[in-house]
Formats: C-alpha cells, sequence, structure tokens
C-alpha cells in the first residue's frame, strides 16, 4: 500500500508539473497572439489590447454587419468591432469593463438582438483568458460553484479546449478590418416573419444594467441596434424599445427598414447579413451615429 | 452525482475510506455500502427511492418464498416466480412503456376517427429502473432454478440490486456472481485499487476524449439532417457507432472500476465488439450483460419451446430475443424495428453458417486476415446501420435520413469538426491500437507496462490528455435514459 501510495504522489507531481508547464506556455501563446481574424484573436484583442473611440460590442450579427472602415471614414474616429459568434450580454459587459481599464470610448453600440437570450453560448470560451483579464477573472469567480472554482484552479483546464483554437489561428488572415468580417450572399430578398417569444434571461439583466451604468459613469454614448432579420419578434423589439425610452438610450431600429428586404443579394442567412447587406447597414448606422453627434 | 463529476469522486472518498478503515466486518461493509447505495440513487432522483426499496423488500420475501416451496410445493414455486416475472416486466411496462402505448392508442382511434380524450401521463421513469429489474427478475429466476440459494440477509440483497456504480447504467450483475462477494470481508488490496483506478482513467478518456467530443457533431448532423449530404451523414454514421460504443463502454470500465477499488468484481460489458467477425459475434461482445441475461432467460426458454419447429423454431427464438433487446432500450418504434434489423441479420448469419464455413474450408480462408478484416469491416458497415435506426427519433427520421443519401455527395459539414481531428481522432486510433493488440493477444502495455517508469508516463500523459484535450462540460450518459 505504501507504494501505492507512493506511485500516486509521482503521478500527481508529474500531473501538477504537465499543469504547471502547460499554463505558463498556453499564457504566454495567448498574451503574445497577433491580430487575426480568427475568434480567440478577436477575442484576446478586445480583452486585452484594443483601445478606440467607437467600440462594437455583440455577437456574430455585429461582427458581419459593421464594417468598421465605413463608419470611422463617416465619423472620423477609430472603430474596432469587437463581435464574436455565440457571445451574449454577458461577453458584451465584460469586453466593455475590458476597454474601459484601458480607454474610454466616445461611443458604444451594442448589437442588442439576442443578447437576452437563455443559454450561457459560448462563453466557456473565455475560461483561457481566467487570470489574464481581470473582468473575465471576476466573472468567472462570481458564477463559478465551487467545484468550477476548483477545475479553474488547474492551467490544463483553463486552456482546455485552445489547441484546436489556436490552430485554427495559424491559418487565419489578419485582421485588417477591425474586426468586420464579410459573407457570401444567397441570391433572393429575404422574407420576414413575426414572432413572439422573448423571455429576458434574468441572469443577463444585471448585465445589461451594469452596461448601461458603465456608459452613464464614464459619460459615453450608449447606442443600442437593432439589426435587419428575417424573424422579427415582436416582444423583444418592443422590451429593449422600452428600456432604451426609459433609460435614454438612443436606438436604431434597422429591423423593418423595406432596403433591405426588397432588394436579393442582402442575406447570406435568416439573421446575417451578406458583405453588400453590412455595406448598406454600415452606411445607415455611420448616417444615425453622425446625425447624433452633431 | 454522475460518475465522472468532481462530486461523485468526493462521495466516493467519503464513502470508500469508512469502508475500509473502519469497517472490519462483511455486515458492517455491507451496510456502509447500501448506505451509499442508497444515498447515491436518492441524489440521481429521491422520489423513486422509495419505489427501490419497496421491490428490493418484495423480491427478497418472493425468493424465500420460492426456495421454501421449490421442495415443498413446486406449483407454488413456479407461481411465484411467475409472479415475480410478471411484477418486474409490469414494473417495468408501466414506467417505461405504459406512456408510449396509451399515446400510440389515442393516435390509432384518431386514425379511425374515434375522439381520444386521454392526457398525457407524464410518468416519470425512475432512472436505471430497466437495470434494476432486471437483476431482481434474475434472481427469482434463478432462485427458482435453483442455481443459487436466496440469501436470508436482507441488507446483503438490498446491496446486491442498489449497488451504486451499476444501478444506473449496468452492468446488469447476476446473484450467483455478486452475492457470494458481499460474503466476505473485502480489503484493501493495491492490486484491486491499482487496477480499478486504471479501469476508471480509460473509461473517462473513452468518455470524454471520444464520445464527448464526437457527440456535438453527430448531434448537429443527424438532428437536422435534412441540411446535410450523403458525405456528411456517412462520416456521421460510424462515428455515431463509436460515440455510442465509448461513451457506454467509458461508462461501463469507470462503474467496473469503482466496484473493483471497493474489491468487487462485476460483470464485464465489452469485448473489443469492433474486433467481431459477424453480427453473432458482435452481440456476445457488446453489451453483453444485457445480452447474456435475455438469452439466458428469454432465447433458451423459447429455443426450447420452439425446438419441434426445428430451424424455424431457431430463427423465431433469435428474431424474438433481439427484438426484446431492442425494446428494452425504450419504448419508440425505432428501437423495435433496430431489433428485428439485428433479428434478421442474426438469421441469416445463423442460415449461412454452415456454406461459410465450407467456403472457408475450401479456399483456406480460415486465418486469411484481408478476408477475416473484409468480414470485421462488413459487420461494422451492419452496426453502423442499426446505430442510425438507434439515434434516429422516429421511423419516419431514419427514413428521411436514409433518402438524404440519394441527393448526391457534396462538402463535409465541418463546422466544429477541427477538434474532432484534433481531439478525437488521436482517442479513437489509440482506442482501436489497443483493442487490435489485445484481439491478437499482443497487449500493448501502455499502463500495464511492466516497466514501473512507462507505465507512470503513460497514466499521466492519458490524464494530461483527458483535461486538455476532452470535453470537460459533462455530457449525461446515453445508456442513462434506458
Amino acid at each position: 500500500m505504501r507504494k501505492l501510495f507512493i506511485k500516486a504522489l509521482v503521478i500527481l507531481a508529474l500531473v501538477v508539473s504537465f499543469d504547471v508547464v502547460v499554463g505558463l506556455v498556453s499564457r504566454h501563446i495567448i498574451q503574445g497572439l497577433s491580430d487575426k481574424r480568427s475568434q480567440i484573436a478577436t477575442i484576446q484583442q478586445a480583452l486585452l489590447r484594443k483601445q478606440a473611440d467607437v467600440v462594437i460590442l455583440g455577437a456574430s450579427c455585429a461582427k458581419y454587419h459593421y464594417d468598421s472602415r465605413i463608419i470611422a471614414d463617416s465619423l472620423d474616429l477609430s472603430v474596432e468591432n469587437t463581435g464574436v459568434g455565440g457571445m451574449n450580454m454577458v461577453y458584451t459587459d465584460l469586453v466593455l469593463q475590458a476597454f474601459l481599464e484601458r480607454c474610454t470610448p466616445r461611443i458604444v453600440v451594442v448589437d442588442i438582438y439576442g443578447q437576452l437570450d437563455p443559454g450561457e453560448g459560448r462563453l466557456p470560451r473565455l475560461k483561457p483568458f481566467y487570470g489574464i483579464s481581470r473582468p473575465v477573472t471576476a466573472y468567472f469567480d462570481s458564477i463559478s460553484s465551487w467545484q468550477q472554482r476548483l477545475k479553474l484552479c488547474s492551467a490544463l483546464y483553463r486552456y482546455n479546449g485552445t489547441l484546436d483554437l489556436l490552430l485554427r489561428h495559424c491559418f487565419n488572415a489578419p485582421n485588417d478590418s477591425h474586426g468586420f468580417a464579410e459573407m457570401d450572399a444567397i441570391d433572393r430578398c429575404m422574407d420576414t416573419v413575426e414572432v413572439r417569444r422573448f423571455h429576458a434571461d434574468e441572469s443577463k439583466l444585471p448585465h445589461l444594467e451594469h452596461v448601461v451604468s458603465l456608459c452613464r459613469d464614464h459619460d459615453i454614448q450608449l447606442v443600442f441596434v437593432l439589426s435587419p432579420r428575417r424573424e422579427h419578434d415582436i416582444s423583444q423589439e418592443q422590451w429593449i424599445a422600452d428600456l432604451c425610452r426609459k433609460r435614454g438610450i438612443l436606438l436604431i431600429n434597422e429591423l423593418h427598414v423595406p432596403d433591405y428586404y426588397t432588394a436579393p443579394g442582402l442575406f447570406h442567412d435568416d439573421s446575417h447579413l451578406s458583405a453588400a447587406g453590412a455595406h448598406l447597414f454600415s452606411q445607415r448606422v455611420a448616417a444615425c451615429l453622425s446625425e447624433h453627434l452633431r | 452525482m454522475v460518475i465522472n463529476s468532481i462530486t461523485f469522486w468526493l462521495f466516493f472518498a467519503a464513502m470508500a475510506l469508512p469502508y475500509f478503515l473502519c469497517f472490519n466486518q462483511k455486515r458492517s461493509q455491507n451496510v456502509w455500502l447500501l448506505i451509499a447505495s442508497y444515498v447515491f440513487y436518492g441524489w440521481a432522483d429521491w422520489r423513486i427511492l422509495p419505489l427501490l426499496v419497496i421491490v428490493t423488500a418484495v423480491y427478497y420475501g418472493l425468493g424465500l418464498a420460492i426456495a421454501k416451496n421449490n421442495h415443498a410445493n413446486p406449483r407454488r414455486a413456479s407461481s411465484l416466480t411467475t409472479l415475480g416475472v410478471v411484477s418486474g416486466v409490469g414494473i417495468l411496462f408501466y414506467f417505461k412503456y405504459f406512456e408510449f402505448f396509451v399515446r400510440e392508442m389515442a393516435g390509432l382511434f384518431a386514425s379511425f376517427g374515434l375522439p381520444d380524450s386521454i392526457r398525457t401521463l407524464h410518468i416519470v421513469m425512475p432512472i436505471g429502473i430497466s437495470f434494476f429489474t432486471f437483476k431482481l427478475m434474475g434472481y427469482v429466476i434463478e432462485v427458482h432454478r435453483q442455481t443459487i440459494r436466496p440469501t436470508r440477509d436482507a441488507v446483503q440483497f438490498a446491496t446486491f440490486i442498489a449497488f451504486f456504480p451499476t444501478i444506473l447504467s449496468g452492468p446488469i450483475d447476476r446473484a450467483e456472481a455478486f452475492l457470494p462477494q458481499l460474503d466476505e470481508v473485502r480489503h484493501c488490496r493495491v492490486s484491486d485499487v491499482s487496477e480499478g483506478l486504471k479501469r476508471v482513467l480509460w473509461g473517462l478518456f473513452l468518455k470524454v476524449c471520444i464520445a464527448d467530443v464526437i457527440a456535438p457533431w453527430t448531434d448537429a448532423v443527424f438532428l437536422n439532417y435534412q441540411h446535410h449530404n450523403a458525405t456528411t451523414l456517412l462520416v456521421a454514421a460510424p462515428l455515431y457507432l463509436i460515440q455510442l460504443y465509448t461513451d457506454f463502454c467509458g461508462f461501463s470500465e469507470m462503474a467496473i472500476g469503482v466496484a473493483r477499488v471497493l474489491g468487487l468484481r462485476v460483470a464485464e460489458n465489452f469485448q473489443r465488439p469492433f474486433m467481431a467477425k459477424n453480427v453473432a459475434e458482435y452481440w456476445r461482445r457488446w453489451h453483453m450483460s444485457l445480452t447474456t441475461w435475455i438469452t439466458d432467460y428469454v432465447f433458451m426458454p423459447l429455443n426450447i419451446a420452439w425446438r419441434n419447429c426445428g430451424q424455424w423454431g431457431l430463427y423465431a427464438a433469435t428474431l424474438t430475443n433481439l427484438v426484446v433487446i431492442g425494446v428494452w432500450h425504450g419504448a419508440n418504434w425505432t428501437y423495435f424495428w433496430f431489433g428485428v434489423y439485428h433479428g434478421l441479420l442474426l438469421c441469416i448469419v445463423t442460415a449461412l453458417d454452415k456454406r461459410r464455413k465450407r467456403f472457408e474450408k475450401a479456399h483456406h480462408l480460415k486465418n486469411n486476415e484481408p478476408y477475416i478484416w473484409s468480414r470485421r469491416l462488413l459487420t461494422f458497415f451492419c452496426f453502423t446501420l442499426g446505430s442510425v435506426l438507434f439515434r434516429a427519433t422516429s421511423v419516419t427520421d431514419f427514413i428521411g435520413t436514409l433518402a438524404r443519401l440519394g441527393h448526391g455527395f457534396g462538402p463535409l459539414y465541418t463546422e466544429e469538426f477541427s477538434s474532432l481531428v484534433l481531439c478525437a481522432f488521436p482517442a479513437i486510433t489509440l482506442m482501436f491500437l489497443r483493442e487490435w493488440a489485445a484481439e491478437y493477444g499482443r497487449n500493448i502495455h501502455f499502463m500495464h507496462a511492466r516497466d514501473v517508469r512507462l507505465r507512470m508516463v503513460s497514466i499521466v500523459l492519458l490524464i494530461v490528455y483527458i483535461v486538455y484535450a476532452g470535453q470537460l462540460e459533462g455530457q449525461s450518459f446515453i445508456y442513462f435514459q434506458f
């Protein structure tokens, strides 16, 4: 039994050594990632590096709809698009906090549709930034059970699955579009359908409140945008409009603008615009913003 | 409290330490094991715990009554055994199939234009019911057959039924193998602890590095089969079979390992099924504890009863046997047809067996490796097709999936595929390598190497691979739903 105990200790020591080495190497690699179009680089840049006058926050709609260059040219301000597919209001809140540690943007644009839907989405993708980014660390500490916190002590666990993301990063092109990515088009006009199924996820509401209060405290112009899409959730639209009215937030509602639905080739799929659609959308959003700034 | 969670391992440590250190008598060990088993089961669903306790008490009494009447009043003993079997089947039917049966009947009435006023019953299916009812029925049958003597120790019997590593998802233990082990004091043996933990580790590797990595991709494909081409479906089908195997075998390995640490040996469940050369052999290697149970208590009696019908009797018994195995999985027509499909395959294999042997003899193929591997591939293909039926949520879905194959090939669906390539494929290669070597008696020593350094490095690398590359955000085990 003594021998078994010693062997178990040796195995434990070796595993811990591996854990430390993998942790150090992974941390070094992630912190040093170059600015590419990969998902991990977008998150890393948003949480650790980027500074801008206008920050675009949200999920895939943010990433594919807001051409940073068009908005920058129109406003004559620096613009960074930090949208990452599958993310939600929690990510928006964390990125804003991270930005505020480095700079104070003048405008924060949140692509709000779906940000309060239930589910954690791709939030686990933020795990590699535990211990690197202060907002991410604080977030995981606040929501994790004791088992989860125990697991987060392990670097192997934190960087679980990152090998795949890092390899994909290697094959991605440099990010010369400030976070914006173009999508190809479907060759038809998008029809629309009305639904009513919105229930705001209670766990995400504090993050929404936090974003609103951070912007108020730092005197940042907060703008919510409803992007065009096939499915119009009337209850969600109403809820967001009410919120904006109550809090004095500027709302740009592009959901019902006919231009997007009458011409073919402006959509990539039911909820994402194509490159041409994004061009039109960015121009319209930029026009709204510049009008408001005036 | 899933077996691959931290909570389980803390529970296990809290249970195992007093088990070995404080209790040095078999009875106290059994009492402790029973308490732990009930806590474990109650943790999963405390509402069902009374049912488990009641059926255990009833079958304990039945066992004693059957044994008492075996010589004195054989007819009564037979009646009591029948009562035990019917009750077991009845419990299973009520909790597992009744709602389906009612729904199907309502559908049938509706199709004839008759009003159906039946509401959904929302019967909660007790977790692990298919496993512990089979243990209970097997016990009374064996007592009636007099192959075992009924235990007079109620704690021992209850521990056998509720034994926590196996209650949720098997293996389905036999009383004749398990009860005698509870009749002895279990000591903490280095060999048992070491072997048990190695099996747990291997099971965890199969589960989190293969099954759980494949699952999101195959789910995305099969749940939206209408949007996928033949290429994607043809890749997804064998991957699902591998997922099913590694998910269930992973659990079995962990359950067997945990039991081994406690000094108890439970039934094996898998024996390298992908190395099987025909469907019959495959079923002898896949979910062995269930197939042997059904062979002993369904196939053999039917085969004897229908022996006068010659070969057709054998086919009918085979078909029934496989249909029972299929339907055991749940209340869905897909499981019924899964059973029929495998039953027919098995009948074909049985019918062609003599011809195959003659052919092999004439062409000296018995030890011809390419021929053996072609048979293995054919068997794998047959089971892959069966697994698509098993995976389908309805027969319409299965037909729809097959119909999609006719829509032509195209680019492979690659969303999240890279994690599969990076994590699951090396793990699958290692698994096949290990199984291939074991099949040919050339053990890849790996965690069992003679050199202690090699052994330890293998264990460390396996742990690192699991934590770094495995899918750790716990998915449930497929077989928990059965």
